[in-house]
Parts: structure tokens; sequence; C-alpha cells
């Protein structure tokens, strides 16, 4: 039997983060000829179909909810089979074979894209953006898993997952395999590195908990707080990194831990009792002065919430009457 | 199919929000009565509906 | 340049320094040093490279990094040790907006604020009403765990009962205001003041009777207050000015960082007609990931007209035009800012001063002219150029549409001797090559 935090993720967890991933290449060798194509009719159509499928995605904004939802509609409309017109231009998924792989991988890309380089700049960007993804999600399982896929390629701390460096690969490699953007043999710096990954884990942590409420479906959430346990439990379970582990564990609770507080109730206040006691100290043996920021936030957080237990709700959460409007 | 469903494949329950009791083993669900979490031990499995208060 | 003049006249400079700080959520990367210049050059200079080595009150220290500061910034380094040395040492800092003046002063009052003490201890003038605001935003945000240090705002429009006796610890307010707070109204003894800024001098200058009323001010406090002064600019008419509000200054200036197009990918796309531009842009818009863009056009009119194409795609788009007030202007960038719209289209004129660092994606939908129909290199370097050479990333995109517009491209190109790459929009893979 295990003892103790380990280094690295369970087995079940990186079976399925492995299996996301062979779906996903699989999904893109499945729409190769669209994707490689050199014929410039075939060109036309590619570009077409993928301007239809990420040009919503790009116009997801936080003004108001009759917006989203037309994004929403023509998402749903091109993943259906159905035409659908994007600047002047008809187009569906049926003229080609491989229309329907293309754009499932295309447009799940995109979202996770659009959360790298918004939401780090702009954090209310994650509840409309989840908002979204999650009603596709829900109507299109299977764009769920590319999204996640996708996810995990540029933020293993989404999954969560630590990679360890393997043997006979070279460092500029492995920064990349962290989630660091490594170009001219330059890697990016830690605080531009961090504040993606923030990016990225809000929006994770946003799309397990929003609901679109359009779709009227009453079944369970697609990939919903069960998945919010998980991510937290596995974290925890293993040997906090500088930096890392303090920045997104924040980021994380302070977007869904008011979800999970309320559905996990006095479970989820023994992980938060744990972190206190135990898993705090050894964040904090691990970090140095320069790096106490995200671990000050934290803590904050973790004090207000055992004070007045209560876990606030986010920030900018999207709320009925944004829905109406 | 091209997707043959990721998450079903790998054994992680999709969608329930609880975990029923007879899915646990006795180790999580020795984690899940119990008044603390063994560090390391927390079962990602979420917990039993009937055990959410503690 | 008659013409520049005449523009910059009606773009005041508070106008312009609000809407930048409006639009900025980020600190502005520099590379440059600091420059020091000590009063008493025998006594040892401090830098610190973290906030926990300035010995804040814990509330405060909690305050900084929970606005989400990692560590001081360049001129924070410098800055910060001077402003919370005992004795307290006076200052005058300049540096290019955008670097952490504004934080760090905030810091320095709410640190030597005694929160015992019910009246006012520290005062802040700054040029602006809403400029001000901006300030005590920070101090606000800074101080979320200090709840005892409380602030009010000597402005035209918050008028007390004659008589009053101000509880606040820290005043801000502008210079007319003060005054008047000061010495016809006595609300403040200004006798109690241990700290006394200065924000935006330069701005503060351009505005008649200002600097008269600082100086009036400052000639009311005690010699013991600390005079703190900050500057984003140092023509000779600020440092004169800014000796007459500080005397025995430290000095510190960080060289504003030149724009360069070092960091930016510039391209340019060949079109017969505004709409085929139009097309062109959807293009881009279905290839790259775009969190927000500024789209610059000659005219008001064919600004007007391209926001309603692009709405009419289904963009959430802004539209920023010359004839609006100041306030108009900042309402659309706060809502730019916060994301509500993802487009910005605007004319330059009403751009111009509009810090577009924060932004991935320029797009010259027309090319910067002159009104002698030459190239206006000076805006396209300011539209599109990044500061900081490890900065952030940018793209820009030239829509070229004649023969005339070709040339202007050419003689862009020749002048910044940085080549503009030809793209196709029509190619998909083209487009998305430039993305990475
Ligand atoms: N040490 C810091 N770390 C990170 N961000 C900072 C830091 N200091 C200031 N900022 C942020 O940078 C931006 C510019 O700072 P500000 O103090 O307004 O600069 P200035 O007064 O020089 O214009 C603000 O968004 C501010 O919150």
């Amino acid at each position: 039997k295990r003892e103790g935090l380990q280094t690295g993720a369970d087995g079940s967890t990186l079976k399925w983060y492995n299996a996301l991933q062979d779906s996903a290449n699989q999904c893109a060798q499945a729409s190769e000829d669209l994707s490689k194509a050199k014929d410039t009719q075939m060109k036309k159509l590619k570009m077409e179909l993928q301007k239809a499928a990420t040009t919503p995605v790009s116009q997801i904004a936080n003004s108001s909810g009759s917006p989203l939802k037309e994004a929403f509609e023509k998402i749903d409309k091109l993943l259906s089979g159905r035409p659908v017109t994007s600047a002047g231009k008809s187009v569906s998924t049926s003229q080609h074979p491989q229309g329907l792989e293309f754009v499932s991988y295309r447009l799940a890309e995109k979202f996770v894209k659009q959360g790298e380089e918004e939401v780090a700049s702009n954090h209310s960007a994650a509840f409309p953006i989840a908002a979204v993804a999650s009603g596709i999600m829900e109507m299109h399982p299977k764009i769920g898993d590319l999204i996640l896929a996708h996810l995990h390629k540029k933020c293993p701390y989404a999954v969560p997952h630590y990679p360890p460096m393997e043997r006979g690969t070279s460092v500029e490699d492995y920064q990349r395999i962290l989630g660091y953007r490594v170009d001219d043999s330059k890697v990016e710096g830690q605080d531009s590195f961090l504040k993606r990954m923030s990016g990225m884990i809000r929006l994770y942590a946003a799309i397990i908990q929003m609901r679109w409420p359009y779709t009227g479906k009453q079944g369970p959430h697609p990939h919903g707080l069960s998945h919010g346990w998980r991510w937290l439990a596995q974290i925890l379970n293993m040997e906090p990194i500088a930096d890392i582990t303090a920045t997104i564990l924040f980021d994380f609770l302070e977007v869904c831990g008011n979800a999970l507080m309320k559905q996990y109730r006095g479970q989820f206040w023994k992980l938060i009792l744990l972190i206190i006691e135990e898993y705090f100290p050894r964040i904090e043996a691990v970090t140095s002065t320069g790096q106490m920021g995200s671990v000050t936030r934290l803590k904050q957080f973790l004090e207000t919430s055992l004070r007045t237990k209560q876990i606030s709700a986010p920030k900018s959460e999207l709320g009925s009457a944004f829905f109406r409007s | 199919g091209v997707f043959s469903g990721a998450a079903e494949a790998a054994g992680s329950s999709r969608d329930s929000l609880f975990t029923a009791q007879s899915d646990l083993t006795a180790e999580e669900l020795k984690e899940f009565t119990g008044k603390r979490f063994t560090l390391g031990q927390i079962p990602l499995k979420p917990p039993p509906a009937d055990l959410l208060m503690v | 340049n008659a013409n520049k003049t005449e523009e910059d006249d009606k773009d005041d400079k508070a106008a312009q320094s609000l809407l930048n700080k409006l639009i900025r959520s980020n600190l502005v990367n520099t590379t440059n040093q600091v420059e020091v210049l000590q009063r008493d050059p025998s006594s040892p200079l401090y830098s610190v490279k973290s906030f926990e080595e300035l010995r804040l009150k814990p509330q405060l220290l909690q305050g900084v990094y929970a606005m989400g500061f990692n560590r001081p910034s360049k001129i924070q380094e410098t800055a910060l040790p001077m402003m919370l040395a005992e004795p307290p040492q006076n200052l005058i800092a300049q540096s290019q907006s955008g670097t952490g003046k504004t934080a760090a002063f905030v810091l320095a009052m709410l640190s030597h604020v005694d929160p015992e003490n019910k009246w006012p201890q520290c005062l802040c003038v700054s040029p602006t009403y809403e400029l001000a605001l901006q300030t005590g935003k920070v101090i606000e945000q800074m101080g979320k765990f200090y709840p005892e240090v409380q602030l009010v705002y000597a402005i035209r429009g918050n008028k007390l009962e004659r008589g009053t006796r101000l509880q606040e610890q820290i005043v801000i307010g502008t210079p007319g205001t003060v005054l008047d707070w000061c010495q016809k109204l006595k609300f403040i003894d200004p006798k109690k003041i241990k700290v006394f800024v200065l924000d935006e001098a330069d701005v503060m200058i351009a505005t008649q009777g200002h600097q008269d009323q600082s100086i009036r001010i400052q000639r009311m406090l005690p010699k013991s207050c600390q005079m703190l002064l900050f500057s984003a600019t140092f023509e000779e008419t600020v440092w004169n000015f800014a000796k007459r509000i500080v005397p025995d200054p430290n000095i510190i200036k960080l060289k504003r960082e030149e724009e360069t197009l070092d960091t930016i990918k510039q391209y340019y796309v060949i079109c017969n007609s505004k709409e085929e531009k139009f097309q062109a842009l959807c293009n881009i818009y279905g290839a790259i990931t775009i969190a927000q863009a500024m789209i610059f056009c000659h005219t008001r009119k064919t600004a007007g007209w391209l926001a309603g194409e692009l709405s009419r795609e289904g963009h959430q788009v802004a539209l920023l035009s010359g004839e609006m007030q100041v306030e108009q202007r900042a309402a659309v960038i706060e809502r730019f800012r916060d994301g509500k719209e993802k487009v910005l289209v605007t004319t330059n004129v009403c751009a111009r001063g509009i810090d577009v660092e924060q932004v991935s994606v320029v797009i010259n939908f027309d090319l910067p002219v002159d009104k002698d129909g030459n190239p206006d290199n000076e805006t396209y370097l300011h539209r599109i150029g990044r500061t900081g050479r490890f900065g952030k990333r940018g793209l820009a995109i030239n829509m070229v549409d004649s023969r005339f517009s070709m040339n202007i491209l050419n003689r862009i190109q020749e002048h910044f001797n940085k080549k503009i790459e030809k793209l196709d929009t029509d190619d998909l893979d083209e487009i998305e090559k430039i993305a990475n």
C-alpha cells in the first residue's frame, strides 16, 4: 500500500489522460485528408469549415446572454451537419467525408486557445467561454473529450499531471511538455507562464460547474463537479511543486470552490482542513522568497474560508439575469 | 468510431456526482467515514451521497 | 507638424492619461536600468527584490499580494525602500506610465498612516477628478485588509458642512479643492500631514492654475512632511516645478522604453476594396486566436461601416470615435478591457495616446498617412510598436488596397528597415503559420 504523498498522478488518472490523447490523435489522423489538403478547392472548403467552427468561439463575450446563444447555435448547427453561413458563404460538414472530424478537432482546440489567450489576462472571460463549452459538451459529448485532450496538452496541470523528465528528452522539449512557450530556444518568463496556466485552470474550473441554461436537458453534466473532486483529490495526493501548485490550487478553488462546497459539504471541508493542516505547510516548504505571492493568496483564501465557514461564489459568475439578457 | 469515449474507456464514471458505497474499496470507504483524510490517500472517486455530513 | 499639435491640444494630457490607466491591466515591461541620484550619496542604497524585505505591516503585504502582485516592479525596487525609510526621505520619481508608480506611493501612504489617529495624515493631489478616483481605487484595493484606514475625496462636488473636521487618514483630490479644504474651509489641518504626494506632475502643470495651487498647498505643510512627486515625463518645466515642491529630493529616473518593432510580426494583405478587406479580416479571425483586436481606420465613416459589418457577422464590436466625450470614450475602453467587446474599431485621431500594448493584434484597415498623404511613421510605430524586448509578442496586419497605399507601405518598411511580409488571407495554412 502506498504511503504519504506521491510524486506523480494515479494510474487511473494517467490512463484516462492517455486515452484522451489517443482519441484526439485519432481524430487528427482521421481528418488528415482535409487538414493537410493541397488541392485549391479542398483548401477553400477547409478554410470555410474552420471559419464556421472557430469564429463563433472568438465572438464569445461578457456582454449579455443573447450573443452567447447565437454563438452556441452556430456551433451546434455546424456540428449537427446543417449548413451555416459565415461571412456570406454557406458551408456544411457534409461537404466532405472528414468534415465533421476536422471541425470537431479545430473547434475543441479553439476553445482551449481562447481560454489560454483571454482568461489569462481577464479572469471573468472564463465564464462565458465555459458556458458555451459546457453546452456543446452536453449536446456533442465527443467534443468534450477533445476539449479536455487539448487542454491537457497545453496545460498538464489541468489533468492534473506533473510530467516527469524522461530520458532522452531535451530540456527544450521538456519545457514545452511542462507548458512553457519556447521559441528560438528562449523560454518564456515564469510570470507569463503562470498567467497562462492560471487562465486554463480557471477555464477548466468554470467548465465543470457551468450548465448551459438553454438546452432544456435535465441530465447530468457531461463533465461536472465529480471531476472537480477528482482534480482536487489528485492534486492533494501529490507532492507540491514550487510556484505551480499554490497558483493553480488557488485559481481552482476561487472559481469552483463554492460549487464544490455546496455539493460535497462535510467531505469538502475535510479537504480544506487537510490543506490547511498538512498540505499547506508542504507547499511552504518548497517555496522560496520571491515566490510568496501565490502562497499568500492561497493562505488568505483558506483562512477566510475557514473563518467564515463559507467559500464565496466567484466574482463575475454569470447569473440567471445574464442569460435572460 | 473515431471517438471511443475515452473517459468511459478509462473507467472514470462519467457523470455521476456521487459514488455508491458499494463501488468503494474498504480503504476508500474508511477515508470517507473518518473525521480526516489521510495525506496522500484521498479517494479520487467522489464521496457517497449519504456520507456528506461528517 | 502643425496638424499634430492641434490634435494634441484637443486630446488633452489628462484624458490620455486616464484612458491609458483604464485600458491597462498589466505592468509595462522595462529593460532599462533605474538611475538614482541620492540626496546623501554616502548613505547606502537599498533596493529590494521581494515585498517581504520591506517589512510591511502584514495587512498591507496581504493587500499587495491579493492584487496579484508577485514582486516589486523595477521602479518599486528602488523607490519603495526610500519612501519607507526612517526618517522619511523626499523623492522625485519619473518613469513612463504603467511602471508601478501609483502602487508604490499608495503603499507608502498606507504604511505611514497611524490608524489610531482620526485625522488626515496623507494628502495626494491628482490633476483631475477621474484620475483621483483611479488612485482611490488602488488605495481601497491595497488597503482591503486594513479597514481602519479611511479615505476621502477632496473634489468639487463633494460638499461638506462648514466646520467639519475630517476623520479620514487619507485625502485624495484635485489641487483647487484640496487647497480650499486646507485653507478656507479648514476641514484639514495641514500641519498634521505626514506624507504629501503630487501625482502626474507633467499633466498637472498643463492645467492653468494647478501649479500655483499645488505650491500653495505645499507651503502649508510642516517641514517634517515627506514630499513625493511623480511624473511620466520630465521636461525642463516639470523639473522646475518638481524642485519647488520637493526640497532636498532623492531622484529616481527610469528611461522610457523605446517602442520597437522587434517583437512584432508585421504583414500586409492585398485587397481591392473595403469589402475585400472585410473578407480578409473574417478569414484572419477564423484562422488565428485573437483575444482582443484593435482596428484602425482612416475615417469615421469607414470605422462606422466596418463596425456595422463586423456586428452583422456576430462580433462584439466597440466603436471609438472622434466626437465622443472623454467620459464616453472611457466607458468604451472600460467595456473593451473587461471583455464585453472583443474588437475595438477606431480612427487614429481619437486613439492617439492609447496604449495598445494590452492588445495582441493590431490591424491597420487603412495605413496611417499625414495630411499631405505621406506615411505617418510615428503613428505607425505607436500603433503597433511594443516596449520591452522580451515582452509580449504582437501581430500587426496592414491592409493595402491601392498602388498608393502599397507605396506608403513600402516607405514605412524602408523607414523602419524591417520587412513587412506579404500574407495571402485565402490560404488558411499561411495565416495559421503567423500565429506560431
Ligand atoms: N509589483 C507589481 N507587480 C505586478 N503588477 C503591478 C505591480 N505594480 C503595479 N502593477 C500593476 O501594473 C499596472 C500599472 O501600475 P501603476 O501603479 O498604475 O503604474 P503607473 O502609476 O506608473 O502608471 C497596474 O495594473 C498595477 O496594478
